[in-house]
């Protein structure tokens, strides 16, 4: 879950109002042209980036400065054309009409003009203050394609500049581009770009402008010489009959597999170093003189709770995330969707649902948003379905907690628990598209986009920025989390341990936690760990009798290792992975959805299916014999 | 431009052919928009290892699109 308030969702910006100093200037253009690489450029922004179409999912703005003057960048979404079938294109659409931007910038990729300037040429007759971006020059040139930059901009009559988003090229120029056509502001001006009210003029059909394009691309364009085949030749081996499925398996196997043990010595190291300072601080405040309570707070609550997080949290956080970045970058993603679709389809799903739930794998806020390529019944299913993939907030302890007591057959344990989740995702959806979403009509059209060869620059945002969204969510989220649960397990003061709040809590609940097989303590650690997921170990190491210590993950370990079955522990990991969005997904849930209805489904639907697959794993293990 | 307009859908990978019209259907503003229009020459890349969606080489870019869906898309074959 960590990194869920990731900057590059944010929704549109409060501030409306524009001064005569500012230029507000929007970026429109295909799917997958580098627009948010351009955005990120500009204006130092963490936009989510990757090779899959789609990404942007609502516009989000940005600052960046130009010869003294303040720069407004407005990102809006990748979309193929100006007309309202689609979400994203009413957006785009209603902000350009609503005529706040002072000039407009579009993205084309230049290695896929035709296609590219069929919106260009709509935008063009829509909205007159437009630049246009050249962009993925360096592509183009290595696939040897020549563009005639100055006969485009003759035959488009608006400017045109070559780029190179993601290395910073001819960025200057297009800075200087935008100035010149931009609307100049003179105090207080009726916005030009399109009046208040002002109607949709009928653009011409699309047959039209797209012989335009054909026209205009034959002219400008030249292939230098033929292309190398090396994207056909590698689609060939990835979406072959019979390779297709293994090589995804084991793609994602690696991933998983990297994660678990690339993870454990850095786990391990910062887990002795949590220790270290936690005994060092109990030390020095024990000859300090400090009460009890305070101590107990800081080290045991504080310090100890905080490095469980950040130990198992950090490591696996950073290399699942760069790992996923190479395998987004390089365009692996679409490929997937793209053998998958036939898979989804009994569910009453698509491809892209697949894509959706490999975002989530991240975060299921991110996943959340992410199903805005996806349109109707499709959306829907894929929003409500979103939390039962586990998130790296889930993970992670689970990845902990399958070596703890499975060991070197954790990598095993842990491919079962996913199988168990990708089955729920597919029943929850054809439930769904069985029967409150029965008979809508559904489709599937995706642009398959070429590969692209990752950055290294890419593999450093993404490790920073998981870096930093780890341990701020640690701070903000885990410490109040591990405080509030550090007291109830040591209050009312001096109870017995059954009697603590936290204790009475867990003799309630482990009743009800019986019947599914739950080990005492469990269920009242997944209540805990409902503001965050990763707090699971901290919460277990609470619930299950190691109350008021709290003395560090080593006891922790031999405790759970001792205490709970094999059969008991998975059980525990089944209902952990799938009883419920976090409160922030909620939140997400209810802002895509707009709805009091879905919401309650979207949280109530995980847990409905968490009871129902963590009895079945309890009942098929006792048969199995191995309770 | 010669022969009878077959669906999209029912071409064999590696075939050629010359759009003839879109009919109405879920998905054929999205098609038409992403360059399907009457007159583009395409190409049917690969079908995917199930069988179904195909991938469409159309106007210098790759669209994947579930055969049901492509048959909205008359095309004329090439020889």
């Amino acid at each position: 879950m960590t990194g869920c308030a990731a900057p590059g969702y944010a929704g549109p910006a409060g501030r409306e109002q524009t001064r005569a100093d500012e230029l507000t200037v929007a970026l429109c253009g295909n799917p997958n042209t580098g627009k948010s690489t351009l955005f990120n450029t500009l204006t130092g922004g963490r936009a989510h980036v990757g090779n899959w179409p789609g990404k942007t999912v609502e516009r989000q703005e940005g600052v960046c400065r130009l010869a003294g003057r303040v720069l407004r960048v407005v990102d809006l979404p990748g979309i193929y054309s100006l007309n309202p079938w689609s979400e994203e294109g009413r957006i785009a659409r209603d902000y350009l009409l609503a005529g706040a931007a002072d000039a407009l910038v579009l993205v084309v990729d230049a290695t896929n003009l035709e296609r590219n300037l069929y919106l260009v040429l709509q935008s063009l007759l829509l909205f007159p203050r437009c630049v246009v971006v050249l962009n993925l020059m360096d592509a183009a040139r290595r696939s040897g394609l020549m563009i005639d930059t100055e006969g485009l901009a003759c035959e488009l009559g608006a400017p045109v500049v070559p780029l190179a988003a993601a290395r910073g090229e001819g960025l200057p120029a297009l800075l200087a581009a935008v100035a010149a056509v931009a609307r100049q502001r003179t105090g207080v001006e009726a916005p030009a770009g399109g009046e208040p009210g002002h109607t949709l003029p009928a653009l011409p059909p699309a047959t039209e402008l797209y012989v335009r394009a054909h026209d205009i691309a034959t002219r400008v364009v030249a292939q230098r010489r033929p292309p190398d085949g090396l994207d056909e030749r590698f689609d060939r081996l990835v979406t072959n009959r019979w390779l297709a499925f293994p090589l995804m398996l084991a793609v994602l196997a690696a991933v998983f597999w990297l994660t678990m043990f690339g993870a454990a010595p850095l786990s391990a190291a910062l887990g002795a170093l949590f220790a270290g300072l936690a005994g060092w601080a109990r030390a020095w405040m024990a000859a300090a003189g400090a009460p009890g309570w305070l101590a107990g707070a800081l080290v045991d609550g504080l310090i100890v709770g905080v490095g469980a997080v950040v130990s198992v949290m950090l490591p696996t956080m950073a290399i699942f995330f760069v790992l996923f970045a190479l395998i987004e970058d390089a365009g692996f993603i679409p490929r997937i969707a793209f053998v998958m679709d036939r898979m989804m389809r009994p569910a009453g799903t698509e491809g892209k649902h697949c894509l959706t739930c490999l975002m989530a794998y991240g975060c299921n806020i991110p996943g959340v948003l992410s199903t805005r390529i996806l349109s109707g019944k499709h959306r829907l299913i894929a929003i409500l379905t979103n939390a039962l993939n586990p998130c790296n907030g889930r993970l992670g302890p689970m990845l902990a907690l399958c070596q703890l007591f499975f060991g070197h057959r954790g990598a095993l344990v842990m491919a079962a628990l996913l199988l168990i989740s990708i089955a729920a995702v597919l029943f929850a959806s054809f439930v769904l598209s069985a029967t409150v979403l029965r008979g809508e009509a559904a489709s599937f059209v995706m642009e398959m986009p070429p590969y692209r060869r990752p950055t290294w620059r890419r593999v450093v945002t993404v490790l920073s920025d998981r870096v930093w969204a780890t341990l701020w969510r640690a701070t903000v989220v885990a410490v109040p989390a591990t405080l509030l649960i550090w007291m109830l397990a040591n209050y009312p003061a001096g109870a017995s341990p059954d009697a603590t709040w936290a204790g009475r809590l867990s003799g309630a609940l482990d009743h009800m936690g019986l019947p599914l097989g739950l080990p005492p303590g469990a269920l009242t650690a997944a209540v805990f760990a409902l503001p965050a997921k990763e707090v699971v170990v901290a919460a277990l190491a609470i619930t299950s009798g190691l109350g008021r210590t709290l003395a560090g993950s080593s006891a922790l370990d031999a405790h759970l290792v001792a205490a709970w079955t094999p059969l008991g522990a998975f059980t525990f990991l089944t209902f952990y992975m799938l009883y419920m969005p976090c409160l922030y997904t909620w939140v997400a849930i209810h802002r895509e959805t707009r709805s009091l209805k879905w919401t309650v489904l979207g949280v109530g639907l995980p847990l409905a299916l968490a009871v129902l697959f963590t009895a079945g794993v309890h009942r098929a293990g006792l048969a199995l014999g191995l309770g | 431009m010669t022969g009878i307009a077959l669906p999209l859908g029912s071409l064999a990978s590696g075939r050629r052919a010359v759009v003839v019209q879109v009919l109405d259907g879920p998905s054929s503003d999205r098609m038409m928009d992403m360059g399907l229009v009457p007159g583009t020459p395409l190409a049917v890349v690969r079908r995917a290892p199930l069988g179904d969606p195909i991938q469409v080489a159309v106007r210098g870019s790759w669209v994947c699109i579930r055969r049901s869906e492509a048959d909205a898309v008359l095309v004329a074959a090439a020889p």
